[in-house]
């Protein structure tokens, strides 16, 4: 039988429109997630887009991804019953997970430490829990802002653009994971728990590349640059849509002289300037020059091809995917990364991102879907027995 | 104080450039032992990217490199030279963790490919971190952070709909989805160690993990047959939501109003009779007009100090916040003054040089950096003395062939 590295692990995930991939990461490697709702259902089953576009508890496509592999509880914490309920599920876990749910007010986590010091808990909030910023709220935009991942972002004659996705929030998730794994795995060593206190804002600040030290050691601010290319590096149209071309690499690593070969062997009239050694493609006028020999060549061949023949040249450079090249790519169709929503929910055999790691021993496993809102009390007991089982 | 959470444990540490050494730099600040295995013949060329200390180019100058390998200790081994391999084997036989992000085979060619190196250390675990992983047609492809945004479609998705895609303007891949996912994975796997005596494989595309970030195309396309494309800053759920001028040269507010009550509010501090129209008032009305709405917010909020404004909207419960560069965040952010999220650690070439703490802070006591990144080949004599218990006489000898170098 296949073992789950993090089988063994209880999680209490406290959690609203974020905190959800934090526990997902626990969940999907083995640990036992329990989902603490309030009585209406998570914040997050009512996230856009619905399947059908009908909202519904059921239908909300990030909360079927975002809470699969989970138990759910639902329960009202500005109750007294609601409290005991509380004290009773962090009783049975290793780790608790704070973040917006609409009663996190009503948890002291320094207090469910205190009762018991190999408890680990995490708390993610916008800008962390003490400071002149602790009462802010902040949503991805406004934390992307605060963070500068945004002043990095967009062409500069137009305002700042956010990225896809919700990323700030996700960037959070990821560090409260490896913070409360890190922690978890020093409790189950030495029996001293943890008080982890994440902000959102610094983890949009870890994604800031060289920002922050080119300010220091050069005295130069970066901004944002789209549309300032060097030749051979951006976005192309080719045959049925685009590619991302690298054509120099970057740094010190000389991929010219692969994209060079590379446009030679294809018989493209003028491609020797790429080799020749007066060739700079920072030049003024370079990328004109480039186009003109590159595109007519692009606009004959498809994203695949062109990315086919960077992998046989050594040249970096990627089609600019849609959801059905993704659902359709060889490569992820070969790792068997897409898998079905397993049965019983409203959602299943819809293809959901899979495993963001093969763990050779202790596969990633999605095993059950997303909890229904009516059946969380069926759920919970799954918890319990892993509890009494490990206690 | 209580120990470091991954204090005892040695990785052995192959990545170079951006996301490998991002993610064994997590381990390392967490505590571990990260031994960077790299030479003079070959460098990780991250080593020569800038910002360099002083704006003078050199080997153990960059500070992009340093804020990804704090922490570290680094030894420099020709590889190519078999008494050199052999060194490092001796290293990985009591290591618990080798990292790589080279495309597939690399390692093995260097003689400390999976198989070589578990028969010598069951308890090994071995992560590669290669663009498409270790299997399938394009495993041999080469990608950088931002190649793998455009195939992800993360890059397509990003950016304003009547303009091309603009992305984060960086590699971000490589900044937190890889990195966090590598280390997690990695302590995952360091748990199952512990419990089982097995060490693992751990194949991770780099592809992978920005994928599973951004569920909702796929998903959508499959429910609703919709092809998700960009908005720029809108997003369901909140209108308006945008970024707005402020006061000063290129100042910007990022607004976003999640329902009618907090409308109100923003309508009540902006004060502005152009902007307190009835048929706002309500979500349906505000999302049918959002372009006037956006046009009507610009000439409000230029109006304004982007800091004034920002606090009063949060006075009021808005989430609202200026969009601030490295010079704010560095020298003027008061919430990560009082977070003490910049660290300046020294280095005997740079000076005291900025590295970003940890998003995160334990209440039992300072987590993060623990020291500045290794100049090249800095402690090839002390972890050899240390690890392998060589004289500093036959380490020397070593370097005078070309060995350890």
């Amino acid at each position: 039988m296949t073992q789950s590295a993090l089988s063994g692990i209880r999680a209490l995930e406290i959690s609203g429109t974020y905190g959800a991939y934090c526990g997902k990461l626990f969940a999907d490697l083995g640990a036992s997630v329990t989902l603490l709702e309030p009585p209406g259902g998570s914040p997050m089953r009512a996230k856009p887009p619905f399947a059908g576009d009908q909202p519904g508890p059921e239908n909300s496509l990030p909360f079927a991804y975002f809470a699969a592999n989970k138990a759910s509880v639902s329960t009202d914490l500005t109750t007294p019953a609601g409290q005991a309920r509380l004290a009773e599920l962090a009783g049975v876990s290793d780790l608790i997970i704070l973040s917006d749910h609409p009663d996190a007010g009503c948890v002291d986590l320094g207090k469910l430490c205190r009762g018991d010091p190999k408890l680990v808990a995490i708390r993610i909030t916008p800008f962390g829990t003490t400071g002149p910023y602790a009462g802010f709220r902040g949503d991805d935009l406004s934390l992307m802002a605060m963070g500068g991942l945004l002043t990095l972002a967009g062409f500069p004659d137009l305002p700042p653009a956010i990225a896809y996705g919700e990323q700030g929030l996700l960037a959070a998730d990821q560090f409260g994971a490896v913070a409360a794994i890190a922690a978890v795995l020093r409790a189950e060593r030495t029996g001293r728990g943890e008080l982890i206190d994440l902000s959102i804002q610094e983890s949009v600040v870890m994604a800031l590349e060289n920002a922050a030290q080119t300010y220091q050691l050069e005295g130069v601010t970066r901004c944002r640059t789209a549309g300032a290319r060097r030749a051979g590096t951006g976005i192309f149209p080719c045959k049925d849509g685009e590619i991302y071309l690298l054509a120099g690499g970057i740094g010190e690593t000389a991929m010219w002289g692969n994209f060079a070969q590379w446009m030679v062997a294809e018989g493209i009239a003028g491609a020797d300037l790429f080799g020749s050694s007066d060739w700079n493609d920072s030049a003024p006028g370079a990328d004109h020059a480039f186009e003109a020999i590159f595109l007519p060549y692009a606009m004959r061949t498809t994203k695949e091809a062109l990315y086919q023949g960077g992998k046989t040249w050594r040249v970096p450079v990627a089609p600019m995917s849609t959801p059905e090249d993704l659902l359709d790519n060889a490569q992820l169709d070969y790792r068997g990364y897409f898998v079905d929503i397993p049965d019983g929910h409203p959602l299943s055999g819809t293809k959901v991102p899979g495993a963001p790691y093969k763990l050779g021993a202790t596969p990633w496993c999605l095993h059950h879907p997303a909890p229904l809102l009516e059946t969380g009390a069926a759920r919970v007991a799954h918890h319990d027995d892993k509890a009494s089982r490990h206690d | 104080m209580t120990e470091q959470p991954l204090a005892g444990v040695t990785v052995i540490d192959f990545c170079w450039i951006g996301a490998g050494s991002y993610t064994t730099k997590i381990l390392a600040d967490l505590g571990a032992d990260v031994i960077k295995v790299e030479s003079t013949k070959s460098l990780d060329s991250l080593r020569l990217a800038a910002p360099y200390a002083g704006g003078i180019k050199g080997v153990n100058r960059s500070g992009y490199f340093a804020d990804r390998n704090s922490s570290k200790r680094s030894i420099t081994v020709n590889m190519k030279d078999r008494r050199g391999v052999e060194l490092v084997h001796a290293l990985i036989n009591d290591a618990d963790v080798v990292a790589n992000n080279f495309r597939p085979g690399t390692m093995e060619k260097l003689g400390v490919g999976y198989e070589t190196l578990r028969g010598m250390n069951p308890g090994l675990i071995y992560i590669g971190m290669s663009m498409n992983g270790d299997e399938g047609p394009d495993r041999m492809m080469l990608g950088y952070g931002i190649t793998i945004a455009a195939i992800t479609g993360f890059l397509g998705l990003s950016g304003y709909p009547d303009r091309a895609p603009t992305g984060t303007g960086t590699n971000y891949p490589d900044h937190v989805p890889n990195p966090c996912h590598g280390a997690f994975a990695v302590m995952a796997a360091l748990r199952h160690k512990w419990r089982t005596g097995e060490g693992q494989l751990i194949d991770m595309a780099q592809t992978e993990p920005m994928l599973a970030l951004m569920p909702v195309p796929v998903m959508d396309y499959q429910a609703n047959g919709r092809r998700s494309s960009r908005r720029g800053n809108r997003l369901e759920g909140y209108t308006p939501r945008g970024v707005y001028p402020v006061q000063g040269d290129d100042r910007w507010i990022a607004i976003s109003v999640a329902d009618d009550a907090q409308w109100a509010a923003l309508v009540e501090i902006l004060s502005c009779p152009e902007i307190a129209r009835p048929e706002w008032t309500h979500a349906a009305g505000r999302v049918a007009d959002e372009i006037e709405i956006d046009v009507v917010l610009r000439e409000l909020t230029q109006r304004w100090a982007g800091c004034d404004l920002m606090t009063r909207l949060q006075s009021r419960g808005l989430s609202a916040g200026v969009v601030q560069n490295a010079a704010d965040l560095v020298e003027r952010d008061p919430q990560l003054r009082h977070r003490g999220h910049w660290r300046y650690l020294p280095h005997s070439e740079m000076g005291d040089s900025l590295y970003n703490g940890p998003p995160f802070q334990f209440a039992s006591g300072p987590i993060g950096p623990r020291f500045a990144a290794p100049l090249l080949g800095e402690h090839t004599h002390e972890i050899l003395r240390e690890k392998l218990g060589l004289a500093t006489e036959q380490i020397d000898a070593l370097i005078a062939d070309g060995v350890l170098v």
